[in-house]
C-alpha cells in the first residue's frame, strides 16, 4: 500500500480563505481609511492643499508641535537613559514597583492623563493660583501642554532599553571600569555605543506619540487657536469647522509623519535583526 | 517485506538530500540508519513517516492501513498536555473511538511500560530528559503501531541514560515485534542493538548489513572511516604476493607539490594521524598499496618479527579501559595508535621513548 | 542625626558597592524626581481631589443615569470590540506568520499604523469614511446599516486601535510552537483541524489573553479616534472619557476626577482578573522549550 505524505499544510482553500479575511478586514479598517486621507487632502487640488497648510493657524500649531516635541523627547532620553541604567544594572528593594510606575502613563487614558495636570494647576487650587498671579499659567497654556506631553511619552524610550541593557549585561562596563575608566566616561564610550540602535528606536517613538498626542493635550490646551493649539488639536479644530479639505490636509501632514515613522522603524527592526526576514 | 523504499529522490531547495535511495526492511527488523550529519538519514526516516514529499520514487507498506509512529529528536511532547493526556492524545483523535475506561486503562498500562507509573498527572517541564523521551515512546506505543520510526531519540540524554535507554529499546522491540528503524549518528549505538544496519553518507546509501558484516566487511573506506579509529600506512607488495610496509627510505620520492595536510574530525581522545608522505602517494598502483589498520590490530614487539616490519618511538601510554592506549610515532612523524592488552605490555616492558616494532596483525585494502 | 546617616550610607553601600557599576545614587535620585513630579504627585492629586468628594456627591453622581449609560456603553464595547479583534487579529497573525504571499512585508507594517497615528487623525477618518456621505458609509447605508453616529461606530473605532495588539501578541507565540509538535499530532492520526484545535489553539490561548487584555485597556482609555464618530449622544453613543472632558469644561472638577478615579479603578480591576487568568494558565505547565 502506498504511504501517502501526512497533511501537514492547511488546505488551498482554507489559506485563500484567511488571506481573503485578512485582506478585507485590514482594507476596510486601515488601507482605505489610509488612502481617503490623501485623496480628501487633494480633493481640491494642489493650491488648495498648500493653502491649508499655510494658514496663521496652520504654521502656529506646526510651530508649537515642534517646540513642544523639541522639549519633551531631549528630557524624555535623559530620563530614559538614566532609568534604565537605574533599572538594568542594580536591584533593590521596590524595584518591580519602580518598573511598574514607569509604565503607568501607557495604561493610562489620555484624558485622564491631561485631566491630572488640569486638577493639579487649575485656578482653583492654590499651586495654580500662584502660577497664575505670576503671569506663568501652566494649563490653557504651553507649560501645561508639554507636561502633559511628557507624561504621555516619558516610557518609551526607557522601555526599549531595559531589555536591551540587561541583555547586553555588565562585562563591558566592568572591564572598562578595571582599566581604570570613571562611571561617566564608561557610559559615554562603552555602553552608549551598544545602545545607540535601541535609544534611536526609543526616540523615535518617542517623538510619534509626543507629534500625535490629542487626548491629554486637547483636554490641558484650551484649544486657544494660534496659541495653545498642537497640529493634532488644529485637525480637531478644522473638522468641527466643517473645513474638511483643510482638515485632511495638515491630517495627510500628520499621516505622512506617522508613515516616516513606521519605515524609519522597519528599518531599524530589519538592521538589528528583530524581524526575522521573510523566508 | 514490512516496507519498502523504492528509488527515493528529494530535493530541498536545490540541495539533493536522497539520491536515488531504495531499501527494504523486514517486518519485526531493528534497523538502524547510521551516518554523518547531512547524510540524509533523518530526511530518509521522515519520507517514511510521510513527513515530506518526494520528488521521485515511493514508499510501500504492507497491508492494510498501516499505523507508523514517530518518535522526534527533541520528544515534541505537547507541554499543555499532562502526560497522561500526552500518551491518550493518539487514541483520542483517532476514529475508532475507544471509551473512556479503556483509554485510560491503556495509557496507565503503557505508562507502567515505560517506569513512568505515578507521573500521569505531570506536566512535560516537570520532567528530566530520559523521563520526556520515554513519555514520546509512549504516546506512540499507545496507537499500536505496527512500524516504529526513532530520529536520533537519545541524542539529547546524557551517556549513562543513553545507554540505559538504547537497550530498553532492544528489549521492548523484542518483546513486542514490531519492525524498528532508527536513525543515529553514533555507530557504537548502532553496532550494539541493531539488527541491520544501513550506512548513509551524502544522500545515499552506502552499505546495509548486519553489525558484524559492516564490521568486518566494510564496502569501501568511507564505512570504515565512519565505525571507527584507524592508522593508515603504505604497502609494498613483494614477489609472492605479500605486502610488507614501507620505511620512509622505500617510499618512491614524492612528486615536488605542496603538502596537503587533511584535517579529520576528533574521536574521543585519540589524535588522528597527519601523515604528510602518504597523501602524495597514489591509493593503489603496480607496487605500492594503502592498508587500513584497526588500532588492535596492530602488535608490538622489541625483537624484529620474521616479517619486514617498521619501527616507531613510543610516545604516550594511555592505560585507562580495558586495553591500554598506546601512541607511536615513526621517523616520518607520521603518529600510530595501537591498543594492547595490560599482559602484553607488561611483557614488552616498554616505556615512553621505546623503540619498538609495529607489525599489523591484519589490515584492510579498498580498490 | 548621625545615625541616619550612617543608615543611609549603608544601605546605599550595600546596593552600590555590590558591582563595580558607578551611579546607583544619582541614577535613583534623578529617576525618583522625575517620576515624582511628571508621575507621582499628579496621579496622587487625582486621588486626594476625589476625596474632597463627600458620600453625597458621590452617590448622586454614580446613579446618574447618564453615568452609568456612558460606563455600560465604554466597558461594554470595549469588551466587545476585544473580542472582534481577537478573531480578526488571531486569523491575521496566523496569515502573516505561516503564509507566503506577495504584499505579506507591507501588510505586517500596516498592522502597526494605528500606533502610529494621531487619534484625531483616525478619527475624522473613519468618520468621514463611514458617514453616509462617505464612500464606505454610502455603500453600507443602502442596506440600512449605519455606523456613524451610532454605538457601531464607536465600536469600529475601537476594533481600529484595538486590534494591533491582538496581532502582535499572537505571532510570537505561533513562531514559538514548534513544527515538530504539529508533525508529531499528525503522526498520531490527528487530522489538520483535530491538531489546530487541540495543540495549536492551546498554546496560543496565553497570548491571546495578554492581546484581549491590552486591547481593551486601550480602547476604554480611547478618545480621539471615537469622538468624531460617535455622535455623542448622552445615554446612547456617550463614553467615559468624554464625559470627563464635558464635567472639566463645565469645571465640575469634582465630577470630573471622580469619574476619572471610577474608571481608572474599574479597568485596573478588569485588568487584574485578566491577569489572574493568565497566571493560572501559565502556573499548570511553565514556559520551557520541549528539549531537555
Amino acid at each position: 500500500m502506498r504511504k501517502p505524505p501526512l497533511l501537514l499544510k492547511d488546505p488551498v482553500w482554507m489559506k485563500i480563505l484567511l488571506i481573503l479575511i485578512s485582506f478585507s478586514f485590514l482594507s476596510l479598517i486601515v488601507i482605505i481609511p489610509l488612502l481617503s486621507i490623501f485623496l480628501q487632502a487633494f480633493a481640491e487640488g494642489w493650491q488648495s492643499y498648500l493653502r491649508a497648510l499655510s494658514t496663521f493657524e496652520t504654521i502656529s500649531a506646526i510651530k508649537l508641535s515642534l517646540l513642544v516635541t523639541m522639549i519633551v523627547v531631549p528630557i524624555n532620553i535623559l530620563f530614559g537613559l538614566v532609568a534604565s541604567w537605574l533599572i538594568s544594572k542594580f536591584s533593590f528593594p521596590g524595584r518591580q514597583l519602580l518598573i511598574a510606575s514607569i509604565d503607568l502613563p501607557l495604561s493610562v487614558s489620555p484624558v485622564i492623563a491631561g485631566l491630572i495636570f488640569v486638577l493639579l494647576f487649575n485656578s482653583q487650587t492654590t499651586l495654580g493660583h500662584w502660577f497664575i498671579e505670576n503671569g506663568f499659567p501652566i494649563i490653557y497654556a504651553i507649560p501645561g501642554i508639554v507636561l502633559a506631553t511628557l507624561f504621555v511619552t516619558s516610557p518609551y524610550v526607557v522601555r526599549e532599553l531595559i531589555p536591551l541593557l540587561q541583555q547586553l549585561g555588565n562585562d563591558e562596563e566592568e572591564a572598562a571600569h578595571l582599566l581604570g575608566a570613571s562611571g561617566l566616561r564608561t557610559f559615554m564610550r562603552v555602553t552608549l555605543p551598544n545602545i545607540k540602535w535601541g535609544l534611536l528606536y526609543g526616540t523615535i517613538l518617542c517623538t510619534a506619540r509626543a507629534l500625535g498626542e490629542f487626548g491629554a493635550v486637547s483636554v490641558v490646551s484650551g484649544n486657544i487657536q494660534g496659541l495653545t493649539n498642537t497640529l493634532p488639536l488644529h485637525v480637531e479644530v478644522l473638522y468641527n469647522e466643517y473645513k474638511f479639505t483643510q482638515a485632511f490636509a495638515v491630517a495627510s501632514l500628520l499621516t505622512f509623519i506617522a508613515v516616516v515613522t513606521l519605515t524609519l522603524k522597519t528599518v531599524i527592526e530589519l538592521k538589528t535583526g528583530k524581524i526575522q526576514r521573510a523566508g | 517485506m514490512a516496507i519498502r523504499v523504492i528509488k527515493v529522490r528529494k530535493k530541498f531547495q536545490n540541495f539533493l538530500v536522497l539520491d536515488d535511495v531504495s531499501i527494504d526492511i523486514s517486518s519485526g527488523e531493528f534497523m538502524a540508519l547510521l551516518g554523518p550529519s547531512g547524510s540524509g538519514k533523518t530526511t530518509l526516516l521522515r519520507v517514511i513517516a510521510g513527513l515530506e514529499q518526494l520528488e521521485e520514487g515511493e514508499v510501500l507498506l504492507e497491508g492494510e492501513k498501516q499505523h507508523v509512529g514517530f518518535v522526534f529528536q527533541h520528544y515534541a511532547l505537547f507541554r499543555h498536555m499532562t502526560v497522561f493526556e500526552n500518551v491518550a492524545f493518539g487514541l483520542k483523535v483517532r476514529l475508532h473511538k475507544l471509551s473512556r475506561a479503556e483509554i485510560r486503562d491503556r495509557v496507565l498500562r503503557l505508562l507502567r511500560l515505560v517506569h513512568l507509573e505515578g507521573l500521569e498527572s505531570q506536566y512535560p517541564s516537570h520532567l528530566s530528559g530520559g523521563q520526556r523521551q520515554r513519555v514520546a515512546l509512549a504516546r506512540v506505543l499507545a496507537i499500536e503501531p505496527s512500524v516504529m520510526l526513532l530520529d536520533e531519540p537519545f541524542g539529547a540524554l546524557d551517556a549513562k541514560v543513553r545507554k540505559e535507554l538504547r537497550q530498553w529499546l532492544r528489549k521492548l522491540h523484542d518483546a513486542m515485534n514490531i519492525t524498528t528503524i532508527f536513525v543515529t549518528h553514533d555507530q557504537e549505538e548502532a553496532m550494539e542493538i541493531a539488527d541491520k544496519i544501513a550506512v548513509m553518507n551524502q544522500g545515499k546509501i552506502v552499505q546495509i548489513g548486519t553489525p558484524d558484516e559492516i564490521w568486518h566487511h566494510p564496502a569501501n573506506a568511507f564505512v570504515y572511516d565512519f565505525l571507527g579509529n584507524y592508522n593508515e600506512f603504505i604497502g609494498r607488495k613483494t614477489e609472492n604476493g605479500l605486502i610488507h610496509l614501507c620505511e620512509e627510505d622505500e617510499l618512491p620520492k614524492p612528486r615536488p607539490q605542496p603538502i596537503v595536510e587533511k584535517k579529520r574530525w576528533f574521536k574521543k581522545w585519540w589524535r588522528r594521524p597527519t601523515p604528510s608522505v602518504i597523501e602524495n602517494i597514489p591509493q593503489v598502483s603496480q607496487k605500492y598499496v594503502k592498508l587500513f589498520v584497526r588500532p588492535y590490530e596492530i602488535s608490538l614487539s622489541k625483537e624484529k618479527p620474521l616479517e619486514e616490519s617498521i619501527t616507531a618511538q613510543i610516545v604516550h601510554i594511555n592505560p585507562a579501559g580495558p586495553l591500554i592506549k598506546i601512541e607511536l610515532e615513526r621517523a616520518n612523524g607520521q603518529i600510530v595508535q595501537a591498543e594492547v592488552s595490560k599482559e602484553l605490555l607488561n611483557e614488552l616492558q616498554a616505556r615512553k621513548g621505546d623503540l619498538v616494532w609495529v607489525t599489523p596483525k591484519s589490515y584492510k585494502i579498498f580498490e | 542625626m548621625k545615625g541616619d546617616c550612617l543608615t543611609k550610607f549603608i544601605y546605599v553601600n550595600k546596593y552600590s558597592k555590590r558591582s563595580v557599576i558607578a551611579g546607583f545614587l544619582p541614577t535613583l535620585s534623578m529617576t525618583l524626581f522625575y517620576l515624582t513630579l511628571i508621575v507621582f504627585i499628579p496621579l496622587s492629586g487625582l486621588l486626594f481631589n476625589t476625596l474632597q468628594m463627600n458620600t453625597s456627591q458621590f452617590l448622586s453622581l454614580v446613579s446618574s443615569p447618564r453615568v452609568q449609560a456612558a460606563f455600560k456603553i465604554s466597558f461594554g464595547l470595549s469588551l466587545m470590540a476585544g473580542a472582534i479583534s481577537i478573531f480578526f487579529g488571531t486569523i491575521i497573525g496566523w496569515v502573516l506568520t505561516r503564509y507566503r504571499f506577495p504584499g505579506r512585508r507591507v501588510l505586517d507594517a500596516i498592522i502597526d499604523l494605528p500606533f502610529a497615528m494621531p487619534t484625531s487623525v483616525s478619527g475624522i477618518t473613519l468618520a468621514a469614511l463611514y458617514s453616509e456621505q462617505g464612500w464606505i458609509g454610502s455603500y453600507l447605508n443602502q442596506f440600512g446599516i449605519k455606523v456613524a453616529f451610532t454605538p457601531l461606530g464607536i465600536l469600529l473605532a475601537l476594533i481600529f486601535v484595538g486590534f494591533p495588539f491582538v496581532v502582535r501578541a499572537v505571532q510570537p507565540a505561533l513562531e514559538e510552537i514548534e513544527p515538530e509538535v504539529e508533525e508529531a499530532a499528525a503522526c498520531l492520526g490527528a487530522t489538520r483541524g483535530q491538531t489546530v484545535r487541540k495543540i495549536i489553539m492551546p498554546q496560543l490561548t496565553p497570548a491571546l489573553l495578554t492581546g484581549f487584555a491590552l486591547a481593551v485597556a486601550r480602547a476604554l482609555g480611547e478618545y480621539g479616534s471615537v469622538i468624531f464618530i460617535a455622535g455623542n449622544i448622552p445615554m446612547v453613543s456617550e463614553i467615559v472619557p468624554l464625559l470627563i472632558v464635558i464635567k472639566l469644561e463645565q469645571f465640575d472638577y469634582l465630577g470630573a476626577s471622580a469619574l476619572a478615579l471610577l474608571m481608572l479603578l474599574a479597568s485596573l480591576g478588569l485588568l487584574l482578573f485578566i491577569n489572574v487568568l493568565h497566571m493560572l494558565l501559565r502556573i499548570s505547565y511553565a514556559k520551557t522549550s520541549s528539549a531537555a
